[in-house]
């Protein structure tokens, strides 16, 4: 970072000293110096009005003031934050030398001694104007890092919205979801919607790495899966094949992908009317599967259909699975932040816990799935703070959807 | 709270060995590259990384092993050993266990190295 250009006559000095003659010979060096934005006080209270009125970049300060001292001063400005766009040089004579070491201690740049020597006043004010300069401009830029990091996150957080319609006796699906980002924006992400009117897709995703990269990733990944579905919709007539969507990402994803940047993702399709899903999974966690309709109630995970994280080998082969679902039954996916949480004892949340927990919400609809899980991590975590991204989809086929599937059924796909 | 870090490079017979100690997560990954840079640059052809004591690895952290085993610089071989089952379920369901080339220990390694 370089000290922008600045002209001597934007740069705004405050003189407080008690004495008129001080005030008025360090007056007339600054102007012989080229400084014309220059005001005085002659006390610390017209000090501290001057400050809170104005904008200053230089502070010439009298160690002792009347009313006030100079580290007095100091301390109000330092605790008051002032002291970022603001340099102070304290004026003092010798025999004060303790004191000037207890302002600069208190943030103080520097000193200059009575009388004040003028080229020691233009160097050590060059340095004082060149220092606040790149301060401010430091907290600029950090300001306006800062600012497109809020609007990333608001662009993120507008694409993590399932578009699915309510449940109907149409459409007896419900959904929910949720992703809590380590970081202002995050890797992690999910979406699920409606494809054909009979078919729903969703998906889970955990791209390697944090941050801004990890993001951009993540919103590739996410459109190119979404492309893809609708290429197949398109183009094929039969249903759409999760394995062949995941096969084309992942060689779009492997192109210029020299960092190796991977993604793990679920892709399941589930038709509304037969209750079958199809799903392939490329190196992300299993899935589970609660059943709680007219049989046996529990749960057990959603196996097989599995392929390499996307983004790594173009060659990589990905083969669908397909298991046949009833009223009930809810899928929940989950992103590897929930299992590898960490308490304060440094132990990971893990999968027997999130069996355990979600065995005590099979029967919930999806958002009280989701909700109980990770109402339950963040027991667990207490306030240690999160080191991964955190998402959970939970989908499930209404319970009373058997009724209503039947005419269905005989309906033209 | 992100357990701690730790590596150590050196050399033991023909081979380059890093051992890794601790937890690779998003926050301490960032010291895990340049520990793989170093053992790349190591003059040694034959490179191990020691995972004995690796308790937890990340997505964050497997990639740039990831990187390095699919792209090891020329006349270079690595090797990953001591892999415990917790990290070898991990690379089980990410689908990379055919792309790291994996021994048991050091001892195999080095006959590895040796032309076994």
């Amino acid at each position: 970072m370089t000290v922008p250009p600045y002209d001597l006559q934007d740069v705004r000095i405050l003189i407080v000293d008690d004495e008129g003659f001080t005030r008025t010979v360090i007056d007339r060096q600054l102007r012989e110096l080229g400084y014309r934005a220059i005001d005085e006080a002659a006390n610390g209270t017209d000090a501290m009005m001057a400050l809170q009125q104005r904008r200053y970049h230089v502070l010439l300060l009298d160690l002792d003031l009347g009313d006030m001292t100079g580290a007095q001063i100091l301390e109000k400005l330092r605790d008051a934050g002032r002291l970022m766009d603001l340099s102070v040089l304290m004026i003092s004579s010798n025999e004060d030398k303790e004191e000037t070491l207890r302002c600069i201690e208190f943030g103080a740049e520097d000193y200059l001694h009575k009388p004040v020597d003028r080229r020691m006043l233009r160097a050590r004010l060059n340095a004082c104007v060149e220092k606040t300069l790149l301060r401010t401009q430091m907290q600029t830029e950090l300001e306006r890092l800062k600012r497109e990091l809020r609007a990333a996150r608001k662009l993120q957080d507008s694409m993590m919205r399932m578009t699915l319609p309510p449940s109907a006796p149409d459409f007896p699906v419900e959904a929910a979801a949720h992703m809590i980002s380590a970081r202002m924006i995050g890797g992690d992400f999910y979406d699920a919607f409606a494809k054909r009117a009979d078919t729903v897709c969703f998906m889970v995703g955990d791209v390697s790495g944090k941050g801004i990269p990890a993001a951009l990733f993540m919103a590739r990944t996410k459109s190119l899966v979404r492309a893809a579905i609708d290429y197949c919709v398109v183009n094929g007539p039969g249903e759409i094949d999760p394995a062949e969507v995941l096969s084309e990402v992942n060689v779009e994803l492997c192109r210029d992908n020299d960092e190796l940047m991977f993604v793990t993702l679920l892709l399941g399709v589930l038709s509304t009317r037969t209750m079958t899903l199809r799903f392939c999974n490329a190196g992300h966690l299993t899935p589970f599967v609660l059943t709680a309709g007219d049989g046996p109630t529990g749960l057990r995970r959603l196996e097989g259909g599995r392929g390499r994280a996307l983004g790594v080998v173009e060659k990589s082969a990905y083969a669908a699975r397909e298991i046949q679902l009833a009223p009930g039954d809810a899928l929940f996916v989950l992103s590897d932040g929930v299992t590898d949480a960490l308490d304060a004892t440094g132990t990971a949340f893990g999968e027997t816990r999130v069996e355990t927990r979600l065995r005590a919400l099979v029967g919930l609809p999806p958002s009280g799935i989701v909700d109980g899980l990770l109402a339950d991590l963040a027991a667990f975590v207490g306030d240690v703070p999160q080191f991964d991204d955190i998402t959970t989809l939970c989908l499930r086929i209404a319970p009373d959807a058997a009724a209503s599937l039947e005419p269905m059924g005989d309906r033209k796909a | 709270m992100s357990g701690l870090f730790k590596f150590d490079l050196f050399a033991e017979g023909d081979l380059a060995v890093l051992t890794l100690e601790g937890r690779i997560d998003s926050v301490t990954a960032g010291s895990f590259g340049p520990a793989l840079d170093e053992l790349m640059a190591h003059p040694k052809t034959v490179k191990v990384i020691d995972c004995a004591k690796l308790d937890y690895i990340g997505s964050g952290g497997l990639r740039p092993m990831l990187r390095m085993a699919q792209h090891p610089p020329a006349g270079t071989c690595l090797l990953l050993c001591s892999v415990s089952a917790e990290i070898m379920t991990l690379l089980r369901i990410v689908g990379f266990l055919d792309l790291f080339d994996i021994v048991a220990d050091r001892q195999e390694a080095l006959a590895r190295a040796h032309g076994g």
